[in-house]
């Protein structure tokens, strides 16, 4: 078995594996890792949903590859779930709430883990509350791993969870030192000024792109 | 015969078997589903080969990470389809005809550890992740039935090959051994859908409650279930989750022979009658692992 090299140094820096994101990955880290290596990447991210349950997969892995001579990097990361505002979000649960026939709709809209099917799918999406963005999070050193991890617990404290964990602009400018974001994919917060702005044309679209920029570089 | 092999491959079965929450009295080192059944064949292999003779496409082994490295260990990434293995035999070159059916390892959710993570629900997980990776690959490929093998459940292999073509069919179907069903407790192969799924896990999240429903005008629950009552559904047993099925339209084959391997009694029971000749490891069980990094233009 001979590791192969790429024309092109190629890091990954977006992966799921089951320790973290059942529904979305088949293997284990250290698996990725293995994988990753031999095909001659240098690094790859693991950045599963709302949690960093593969840490500690990763870490000892890594410790293992270094032992055995392979030079390969570890890269700790989170996919976090995004909404720009909680107390916005927030303000807005409570309302649909207290109205009891939206309440019957949003119960109805949001099934959680289930078998269903495609229309129905479809109607869990329209839900604006459980609207969320992807937005990869990735450490860039120590203290950034820090922040990670402070970003990961508060977003499973009461006021910010719902079903998900939630990150908003707030908690990101409190604990953006040492980390790195990144747009993640087609359910990540560019996705998202696409898909909320599609039917008022390009022009709208574009407005929304660049708000989120700046709101981005005004944190980070 | 391009024909043949489209409708053959239009209809998914997804093969579960659930480890997680599965107890033997053996206590062995690992787990009791690595007790052996035959020279070099044990009870998670025989619940594979099962599979594989069912006409599974995938199978998806519920395990959490403890005991996950050592099954994959001992069973691999893929398993040869059995069933084509032995058709292989008659045609001139077997190995163009030969199936690699890949096994997948599915960790029960931390989040619904402790709280209702029953035998039954190991099955139901696994057959949601497989609906949920596969859906995530393209609709073509999501599971059309979920083939339930139960690792402590041992069966005579040729009694499945004979009903192969109900299983991959649309119909539920069922093996009962004495008249009785996984729907009587009896950790028997079975097939289900969507729908029954559907109804399984709403009898199990019903029952999974810590607090008494809230009251009128009452936000949120307050006021705590006895002890007995909190979380009931993490003890229930096959019988309680699937004993409510409806079989009235399922076809039900009755096996000659069956073994309820968790207990001591039972495997004696196996080993002193003249069955435990007839299970060995089929011919061609071969399982395998995938090799990272081997080099595809080979």
């Amino acid at each position: 078995m001979t590791r192969k090299e790429p024309s092109i140094p190629f890091v990954g820096l977006h992966a799921h594996s089951v320790a973290g994101s059942i529904f979305d990955a088949i293997g284990y880290p250290p698996e990725h890792m293995d994988f990753a290596y031999e095909n001659g990447a240098q690094a790859l991210a693991l950045t599963d949903h709302g949690n960093m349950n593969g840490f500690s997969h990763q870490l000892l892995h890594i410790k293992k590859m270094k032992a055995d001579g392979k030079e390969f990097k570890a890269i700790y990361g989170v996919e976090a779930y995004f909404i720009p505002s909680i107390k916005e979000w927030r303000e807005e649960y409570d309302r649909i709430k207290a109205d009891a026939k939206e309440a019957r709709k949003l119960k109805n809209d949001v099934s959680g883990t289930s078998i269903e099917d495609e229309q129905e799918s479809k109607k869990a999406i329209r839900s604006l509350l459980n609207h969320r963005r992807h937005m990869i999070l990735i450490a860039q050193n120590q203290t950034g791993l820090s922040n990670i991890f402070k970003l990961i617990s508060d977003s499973y404290k009461e006021e910010n969870f719902y079903r998900y964990p939630r990150v908003d602009y707030e908690m990101l400018a409190k604990y953006s030192e040492g980390v790195i974001a990144s747009s993640a994919c087609l359910g990540g917060i560019y996705a998202g000024d696409y898909w909320a702005n599609r039917d008022e044309g390009e022009e709208a679209i574009l407005t929304a792109m660049r708000t989120t920029t700046e709101n981005m570089i005004r944190v980070f | 015969m391009e024909l043949g092999a489209q409708k053959y491959h239009s209809f998914h079965l997804a093969g579960i078997i659930p480890v997680a929450a599965s107890t033997g009295e053996f206590n062995l080192p690992g787990h009791d589903v690595l007790m052996p059944v035959a020279p070099d064949f044990n009870l998670v292999e025989a619940a594979v080969a099962e599979c594989s003779y069912a006409g599974c496409e995938s199978i998806w082994i519920v395990c959490n990470d403890d005991i996950a490295p050592l099954i994959k260990h001992k069973v691999g990434d893929w398993v040869e389809d059995l069933y084509t293995i032995e058709k292989g035999k008659y045609v001139t070159y077997p190995k163009e005809h030969h199936v690699s059916i890949p096994i997948y390892y599915v960790p029960i959710e931390p989040k619904h550890r402790d709280k209702y993570d029953c035998y039954a629900w190991s099955i139901l997980h696994g057959a949601n992740v497989a609906y949920w990776i596969c859906r995530r690959l393209g609709r073509w490929i999501i599971p059309d039935r979920y083939y339930v093998s139960f690792p402590f459940g041992l069966m005579d292999f040729q009694e499945i090959k004979k009903v192969k073509s109900q299983l991959t069919q649309g119909s539920a179907c069922y093996f009962s051994h004495q008249d009785k069903t996984v729907c009587d407790g009896l950790p028997l192969s079975f097939t289900f859908d969507a729908l029954e799924w559907r109804r399984a896990r709403d009898v199990i999240k019903s029952n999974c409650r810590f607090y008494y429903p809230p009251l009128e005008g009452e936000e949120m629950p307050s006021r705590r279930l006895p002890p007995e009552e909190r979380r009931k559904s993490r003890h229930f047993k096959l019988l309680d989750v699937f004993g409510r099925a409806d079989l009235s339209d399922a076809i039900i084959n009755e096996v000659p022979w069956f073994y309820d391997l968790t207990t001591w009694e039972q495997y004696c029971k196996l080993i002193t009658s003249g069955h435990y000749q007839d299970i060995q490891r089929p011919y061609g069980f071969v399982t395998g692992h995938i090799s990272i990094g081997e080099n595809d233009s080979d």
